[in-house]
């Protein structure tokens, strides 16, 4: 991989520090890598976006960054650092998980207990894992409904799930997320599948909850959309690597990795009339048959020979870029 | 098996596989590789095989003696081990007819109405299911009700009343049991039918003009086949069971033919005193075969159960 | 009505409500309410709106695929509605639908050719090799190669699956299609190959599509008309550039703003639309976007805004605006 560790920018503090990570998983045609050998740091006060489209591995990575791979994958290598701590031990995870890092998912049907109210599910997360103790939860709890922006809280805390619609769900699952004062959130595609306002909604309060608090986010998403209005920093994955990191703006204005350049040549917009789609040529790797150069070399325009042999590496080519394809001088090689 | 590839793309990798080989290949490749891990259904396959080729091979294996000779002077000759000689290995009833023989010819009985009856019930089960599930309607409450009191009618009392009508027979016994058993296809044909068709693909089907029949034949039991033939080899134990009850009762396969569950029936007077044998042979058949096609129909669900098979093809280290 | 030419197919003040027991009580849906559309021959009119909005029940209703509670389905000039299903049957010739999901939209069981071939078996009579190379030609004018016929759906990705998809869709020569959110399962790099591909078809076989879908983007991008719908009720109708540029009903301006957009520069702060959706099984009286609408006035919550000519083929249902 590359020789200087990335650079997260501004002076903020390191909080959390992913080398090298690597998840496999057994298939009929052997060990296949969901995550291959993926770097990345979140400083504080930050909002970094991950964005790939399925079979990327970007959900992978963020489970596999608190431990948790789903059966039978697992971690092959790497490590995962929360403020120098290695949250791949297991003691470490225990007290980091749901505490300093929460998660948000894309369905909260599957998070929240369906036979629960959200009231006691709350109380239940605020005696264990905060210990607060008799009143101070109840109003806890409701000052949470309230921050996440849910009307007539005391109300809804006798509600269940499944009375509640899409975008009110995704709320108590924030709250539920905020109950231990999370220093980073990780939010899978948090707004996939609601509709287009309800999204709106969201992405908006998750946006002031993170100034508000501090926190920092670290937003898995399919939607360049949502990444280009909410994240000050993205990284673009492709077939289980990161293939480009950039600052928001220089990431849109000037996309250096011919798959992220093919990417928002994909998505029409809905401020004005662009011209054709380009798209990107060809099919999404099926991941048992990951060439052993460029995942993308069989759908890139720019490929030539050297880019069958082996994965180009991650390096950075400008301040605060990177890029892995050969095509791509490294800064100060060129 | 599409639903394979699509549960490993949930999130790594769709299944973009241009040079994938021809689903039957690798389907056969999975239920061997499959089969291989599984030791209840391998104990299932060599039970059921064994069951079957006896069954069609019995009068043409060596040695097997004819199964209707009688012999008075050989009756009740005790197996080998119990002081009994090689000439009559399982030894003989109270007639001297020779115990193996008759097991095998009961195996041919016990092969000949299980198997056609499960045929005959699965094909107008089936059928019945089909209709009734993607008309709907009338016919589908009409349907449901009869499989409902066909549920709640006892098969036995049917066996009697048809054997007071028609005499007692082989060809009864498969309809009776045909009978007590085709509402068990419908009410399964028609719940996955219910699901198949608000598919996309038979909306679209219908969307293009095809008649009803056509959507049925094509679109609709091909998407069946897999859950039913498991279900089959199920009601193939329970009519095994059948056959063996009724003629236990004197209402299937009358004597000389053999047939396990007459044997039962006519060796019960000697259980306690010098004939144990007879009894214990026919018992011992018939709980072995059941429990092998139970293995059988145990280890094809799991086979079918997508993610059950994924785990086990991938997770166990092979044989 | 709203089409400069004669329509190819029209709705006139279709509804179409349904019974849903919930629990135990029967509630009535209102899916769809007085909903009218033309689309002109060669014309592609985007139908967008949010779930609940009853843009999938128009498209179907278009189709004849579910009967209209009340109003017409008219196809070049001809009152369809009360058709006799053999009478439809000979009909579906004409109409064709694209649907979301290409994984469940193809049989499992069956290989590519008979799927794409059943169109044939049913309305035709070619048979033979005569089919298998309508087969052929059908794959190759989607993209993909005659030999895929070979083959059972699980061989494919999505996005091959959904031009395998089109291909049947299109075996007939249908003059109408519906594409019913038939991008939205694809991977964006995917999407925008088959958004190019629907677009080039519309030109080389001479198709209209009624393109159903909550992407705003898009719609916009294929669109010669857009027609915005919220909980069954038509709000807002136009050409491309009425909706985009000169959105006029409270709910469409809310909708486009909500869209993010790809490009950080774009970020700016408007105020999200307040509330969720309300039920179609309980719909608010008045203007159904009453509940949500920053302005709001006392009329909206009594009286249905009826659909007022505000500029040439520009159609908006509101009060205020």
């Amino acid at each position: 991989m590359s020789g200087a560790s990335p650079n997260t920018g501004g002076s903020t503090e390191r909080l959390l520090e992913v080398k090298d990570l690597t998840v496999g998983f057994p298939t009929r045609d052997g060990i296949v890598r969901g995550v291959d050998r993926l770097t990345l740091n979140v400083g504080s006060h930050e909002r970094l976006g991950v964005v790939g489209e399925s079979g990327s591995g970007k959900s992978v990575m963020g489970l596999a960054i608190l431990g948790m791979v789903l059966p039978p994958g697992r971690i092959m290598g790497g490590s995962v650092r929360w403020r120098g701590e290695d949250v791949l031990d297991p003691a470490v995870a225990g007290r980091v998980r749901g505490r300093e890092i929460a998660m948000i998912f894309q369905d909260p049907m599957v998070s929240l207990n369906p036979l629960k109210t959200v009231g006691s599910q709350l109380r239940e997360l605020l005696k264990r894992r905060v210990g607060l103790q008799g009143p101070a939860i109840r109003r806890r709890s409701l000052e949470l409904l309230d921050m996440v922006g849910i009307a007539n809280a005391g109300e809804r805390l006798r509600a269940y799930a499944y009375e509640l619609s899409g975008g009110m769900r995704q709320r108590v699952m924030i709250a539920t997320a905020l109950a231990c004062e999370p220093t980073l959130v990780i939010a899978d595609e948090p707004t996939t599948g609601l509709d287009v306002t309800i999204q709106d909604q969201i992405l908006a309060l998750l946006h002031d909850l993170s100034t508000e608090l501090g926190m920092s986010v670290l937003m898995i998403t399919h939607d360049l959309g949502v990444v280009a209005q909410f994240c000050d920093r993205v990284q673009v994955m492709y077939a289980g690597r990161i293939v480009e990191r950039a600052p928001i703006n220089e990431m849109f204005a000037d996309p250096q990795h011919p798959y992220s350049l093919g990417l928002l040549h994909s998505v029409p917009r809905v401020d004005r009339d662009d011209g054709e789609l380009t798209g990107i040529p060809g099919e999404p790797l099926d991941r048992a048959r990951f060439p052993p150069g460029c995942a993308f070399e069989p759908r890139c325009s720019e490929a030539r020979g050297g880019c069958r042999d082996a994965p180009p590496p991650l390096l950075k080519t400008a301040d605060r870029r990177w890029v892995a394809c050969y095509n791509r001088p490294a800064e100060g090689s060129a | 098996m599409t639903a394979t590839d699509d549960t490993m793309a949930s999130e790594a990798g769709t299944g973009a596989a241009d040079a994938a080989p021809p689903e039957g290949v690798t389907v056969l490749a999975d239920l061997r590789s499959h089969l291989r891990k599984s030791k209840a259904g391998i104990s299932g396959i060599i039970i059921c095989s064994l069951f079957a080729l006896v069954a069609i091979l019995g009068p043409w294996l060596p040695l097997i003696k004819d199964p209707t000779k009688q012999s008075l002077p050989d009756r009740l000759t005790p197996p080998v081990g119990w002081g009994g000689t090689w000439a009559h290995p399982l030894g003989t009833d109270q007639l001297g007819r020779d115990i193996l023989a008759r097991l095998i010819d009961g195996a041919r009985i016990s092969l000949l109405v299980s198997v056609t009856a499960v045929i005959i019930a699965a094909i107008l089960g089936t059928v019945l299911g089909l209709v009734a599930g993607y008309i709907g309607g009338r016919i589908d409450t009409l349907i449901v009700s009869a499989a409902d009191v066909q549920m709640a009618f006892p098969g036995v009392l049917a066996g009697l009343i048809l054997v007071a009508a028609f005499g007692p027979s082989v060809w009864l016994v498969i309809i009776v049991v045909a009978i007590s058993s085709w509402m068990v296809f419908t009410r399964v044909g028609r719940n996955l039918v219910l699901t198949l068709k608000t598919s996309l693909f038979v909306e679209a089907s219908e969307l293009s003009g095809t008649p009803s029949s056509r959507v049925m034949w094509r679109h609709l039991l091909p998407n069946l086949v897999s859950s039913l033939i498991t279900l089959c080899v199920l009601e193939l134990a329970a009519a095994i069971l059948a056959e063996s009850a009724f003629a236990f009762l004197g209402f299937g396969v009358q004597p000389p033919r053999s047939s396990w569950g007459l044997m039962i029936q006519q060796g019960r007077n000697y259980v306690t005193g010098d004939g144990w044998w007879i009894v214990t042979f026919a018992g011992l058949a018939i709980a072995i075969v059941v429990l092998g096609v139970n293995l059988l129909s145990l280890w094809l669900q799991s086979f079918n159960d997508v993610a059950e098979r994924e785990q086990i093809i991938l997770e166990r280290p092979g044989a | 009505m709203n089409a400069p030419v004669t329509p190819l197919v029209e709705s006139r003040d279709v509804s179409v409500h349904y019974t849903r027991w919930v629990g135990s009580r029967r509630r009535t849906v209102y899916a769809l309410d007085d909903f009218s559309i033309a689309v002109a021959p060669g014309e592609t009119v985007g139908l967008v709106g949010e779930s609940g909005c009853g843009k999938s029940t128009a498209g179907r209703a278009l189709l004849g695929a579910v009967k209209p509670t009340k109003g017409q389905v008219i196809f070049e000039g001809r009152d369809v509605t009360d058709l006799s299903r053999r009478n439809w049957r000979a009909m579906r010739k004409n109409v064709q639908m694209i649907f979301q999901d290409p994984y469940s939209a193809l049989n499992p069981k069956i290989k590519i050719r008979d799927s794409i071939a059943e169109p044939f078996l049913v309305h035709t009579r070619k048979r033979g090799a005569e089919l298998d190379a309508a087969v052929g030609e059908l794959l190759e004018t989607v993209g993909m190669t005659a030999g895929a016929a070979d083959k059972y759906p699980h061989a494919f990705s999505g996005g091959q699956r959904q031009r395998i998809v089109i291909a049947r869709a299109l075996a007939l020569h249908p003059s109408f299609v519906v594409a019913d959110e038939a991008t939205a399962a694809l991977d964006v790099s995917i999407q925008a190959q088959i958004v190019n591909l629907l677009v080039e078809l519309k030109d080389t076989v001479g198709l209209s599509y009624l393109f159903i879908s909550h992407n705003l983007a898009v719609v916009r991008h294929v669109s010669d008309r857009v027609a915005i719908m919220y909980l069954g009720h038509l709000m807002e109708i136009g050409s491309h550039h009425d909706i985009y540029e000169n959105p006029t009903h409270p709910y469409s301006k809310a909708l486009l703003s909500a869209v993010p957009v790809p490009d950080p520069t774009t970020r700016g702060n408007h105020e999200p639309l307040k509330g969720d959706l309300p039920s179609p099984m309980d719909p608010p009286k008045g203007c159904r976007f009453n509940t949500r609408c920053p302005l709001a006035v006392d009329q909206c919550f009594h009286e249905r805004p009826p659909l007022t000519e505000r500029s040439s083929g520009h159609l908006v249902a509101c009060w205020v605006n």
